[in-house]
């Protein structure tokens, strides 16, 4: 053994930070790979603005209302407040709205009624008040109960479920100052109901650009392997694992900016709605956790191929099924995408950003399901690379 | 004398191809150690074997004592090499690759800093070591690819063909920069295909072809089996096939005269004592044209003529 130091106390960690930067560095002083970088989501976005951005989704939205409040809230004596729930539909039914919704009916079906309708196209959505709904607001100050159920359809979702979340707030804002005849601003729900095309696709949109991260990694180790790099690195003490993890670091970084961006852009540039509510750095996080799926997809694929335009060729044929099963774009209705993990990382950020949820509650199936496929998926991307890579 | 790598039947096949055919290898510490044949001969398949990135099919390898499938990692501390292609991270600069390889050996940057301004300046690469590799020239390439397999100054180096495509200034600078490293008491392993870098480099040396050794021993022990004498190397009209094939006959029959071998449409090649007069004389009787002669020393290349009947570049 020659005399040289060897930190063997810290082999883990500073090998997996040189990698990486070895690979920062070999990625940012690519011109090809920064145009990438940077003009993908820019072109991506921008192109989507266009097309998009301009066509309105507006309809006329008919609704059927189920009032399952209860009729006789203990109001105290002489009391000015009225139910809650009459004032929503008040507001629902109100001129201002008639052109956005149309209450076809209010108790006149059941739930199972009104289903049925809804599976026949008679209906767009069905609006379930809890019967706690005025209880919860005026005596226990918590936001009620308010079921929406909709086709398969995230845009007719979104306009009813932020509709139904704009008069609630409104109603909740209100609250000390309720009467039969209660004024509920109805601007801020009407500018809800306005959004474009784009506002409702632009959640979809940060999500399909990280699935550009399966190219990007498989990529990348097809130009390990084409180059010889990674044979020459095996020949070091480096394990494997190091290999793998660094170049997952790295291209969450990219991914991580690609996201930035598109976020920017969507919302900054490009206008896109933000719900009020909206929690901007669960926006961020949302898509960021969805990367381990995409990377562990790229690392099965990078596990089989051998040279770059290989890589970036079949990674299509897993990015696109990943988009359109999972209605990354345009909603379908197929049972398939409740297999396709692209529909709970849309999915939770169309709640997010139009619906501005942020609880635990709305977020937690979507986020928990993503984890899991994140885990499983890079679990297997990283054994079944190492065991077809280890030796060539 | 301790040995460094020792190899017991070591054995490669993929599919019906017999890369490896058991080769037995007992290198000593601090040796220079040549491996020569032609291409495809299984040279770079056995250094691949020994540096732990392809399992053999059979047989086995230490490395310092250590097997190089059960402990391959432990081989890894102990290894450098340069492989045969030029393998660089091309958007790096020259001390940035250097300077990752030692870092994958674990070494501190304190440790490998100075070390790799002082490697970069023995290959005249200093000037240029924060540009990118990929403006460098090939045979700057080629001596930053070997920079990297001695960065951490391992035990063992596999040099796997290190001057192929080197202009000759450059491949004097790579062997000289080898023989410094042996004198550091590593052992090194050399491949090539190229005989007067064999001769010049090695302490000993094996031909092998077709996966197997055919010889062993050091190039003055190997040349000295053809005999003392020079070689005598010329060339007839081609036309004269007949008449070559008889001057050969007349030739084997002299008694000063160790083998004649044919290479080629119209080359004869000799060994002898001292004939080139009396060769000339057969030659003018059967009133043949000689185009082209030559006399010199024997050559590691009329070792490998000798044994298989073709020449290393055939």
């Amino acid at each position: 053994m020659s005399d040289k130091n060897y930190s063997y106390k810290a082999l883990f960690t500073p090998r997996l930070w040189y990698l990486t930067i070895k690979n920062i560095k070999s990625m940012f002083r690519d011109k090809m790979q920064l145009i990438w970088i940077f003009g993908y989501p820019l072109l991506f976005m921008s192109i989507f603005a266009l097309a998009f951005g301009g066509v309105s989704s507006r309809q006329v939205y008919k609704v059927a209302v189920i009032n399952e409040d209860a009729e006789s809230v203990p109001y105290p004596e002489n009391s000015p407040y009225a139910m809650a729930s009459i004032i929503f539909i008040d507001v629902l039914e109100s001129k201002d709205l008639e052109d956005y919704v149309d209450v076809v009916s209010v108790d006149d079906y059941d739930y199972e009624e009104a289903y049925k309708l809804l599976q026949v196209e008679q209906l767009d959505a069905i609006i379930e008040i809890d019967s706690l709904f005025t209880e919860s607001i005026l005596f226990y100050n918590q936001s009620p109960e308010v079921d929406v159920t909709t086709a398969a359809d995230e845009v007719t979702e979104g306009v009813i479920g932020s509709i139904v979340s704009k008069i609630v707030d409104e109603i909740i804002k209100n609250a000390h100052n309720l009467t039969i005849s209660g004024d509920i601003e109805t601007k801020q729900v009407i500018d809800t109901v306005k959004l474009s095309a784009f506002d409702y696709l632009a959640p979809g949109f940060i999500i399909g650009s990280v699935l550009v991260c399966i190219s990007q990694i498989s990529a990348h180790f097809a130009e390990e392997k084409e180059t010889r790099t990674l044979q020459r690195l095996s020949t070091t003490p480096v394990r494997r694992r190091n290999i793998i993890l660094s170049a997952m670091v790295s291209q969450s970084l990219v991914a991580a900016i690609q996201i930035s961006l598109m976020l920017f852009l969507a919302i900054v540039v490009f206008g896109a709605y933000i719900n009020p509510n909206a929690n901007l750095i669960l926006l961020f996080v949302v898509p960021m956790l969805f990367i381990f799926t995409a990377l562990g997809f790229g690392l099965l694929l990078a596990s089989i191929v051998k040279s770059q335009g290989t890589a970036s060729g079949l990674a299509w044929l897993i990015i696109l099924p990943l988009q359109f099963l999972g209605g990354v774009y345009f909603p379908i209705d197929n049972p398939i995408q409740n297999y396709i993990p692209t529909y709970y990382a849309a999915h939770a950020m169309r709640i997010m950003m139009l619906n501005g949820q942020t609880s635990w509650e709305a977020l937690s199936t979507d986020i928990l399901i993503l984890a899991g496929f994140g885990i499983i998926l890079t679990i297997i991307g990283i054994l079944l690379f190492q065991r077809k890579s280890a030796i060539n | 004398m301790s040995i460094a790598i020792e190899t017991v039947q070591l054995k490669k096949y993929f599919g019906n191809i017999r890369a490896v055919d058991g080769i037995d290898l007992k290198i000593p510490k601090g040796s220079l150690f040549g491996f020569l044949g032609p291409n495809g001969a299984g040279k770079t398949t056995t250094i691949s074997m020994l540096s732990t990135i392809l399992p053999p099919t059979s047989g086995s390898a230490l490395i310092l004592g250590y097997d190089i499938l059960k402990d391959a990692k432990k081989v890894k501390e102990f290894i450098g090499v340069c492989p045969q292609e030029i393998v660089l991270y091309e958007r790096l600069t020259a001390r940035e690759n250097i300077h990752l390889i030692a870092q994958m050996h674990g070494l501190r940057r304190a440790d490998y800093k100075e070390k790799t301004d002082d490697l970069l300046g023995k290959m005249n690469l200093l000037e240029r070591a924060n540009d990118k590799v990929k403006k460098y020239s090939g045979g700057m390439r080629r001596r930053v690819n070997v920079l990297m397999a001695v960065i951490h100054e391992p035990e063992i180096i596999f040099f796997d063909e290190p001057s192929a495509g080197l202009d000759p200034q450059s491949r004097r600078a790579v062997w000289e920069f080898i023989k410094d490293f042996q004198k550091k008491n590593r052992t090194i392993l050399l491949t090539t295909h190229s005989m007067e870098e064999a001769d010049d480099l090695s302490d000993e040396l094996v031909i092998i072809d077709y996966g197997k050794i055919i010889a062993q021993g050091s190039p003055e022990t190997l040349k000295s089996k053809l005999g003392e004498g020079d070689v005598i190397e010329f060339k007839v009209n081609e036309e004269d096939r007949e008449k070559r094939e008889e001057i050969i006959s007349q030739i084997s029959k002299l008694n000063f005269v160790k083998w004649v071998k044919k290479v080629g449409k119209g080359k004869i090649i000799l060994n002898g004592l001292d004939g080139l007069r009396k060769i000339s004389e057969i030659i003018d009787a059967v009133k043949v044209q000689m185009q082209d002669v030559s006399i010199r020393k024997n050559t590691l290349e009329d070792v490998f003529l000798d044994l298989t009947g073709r020449r290393l570049r055939d």
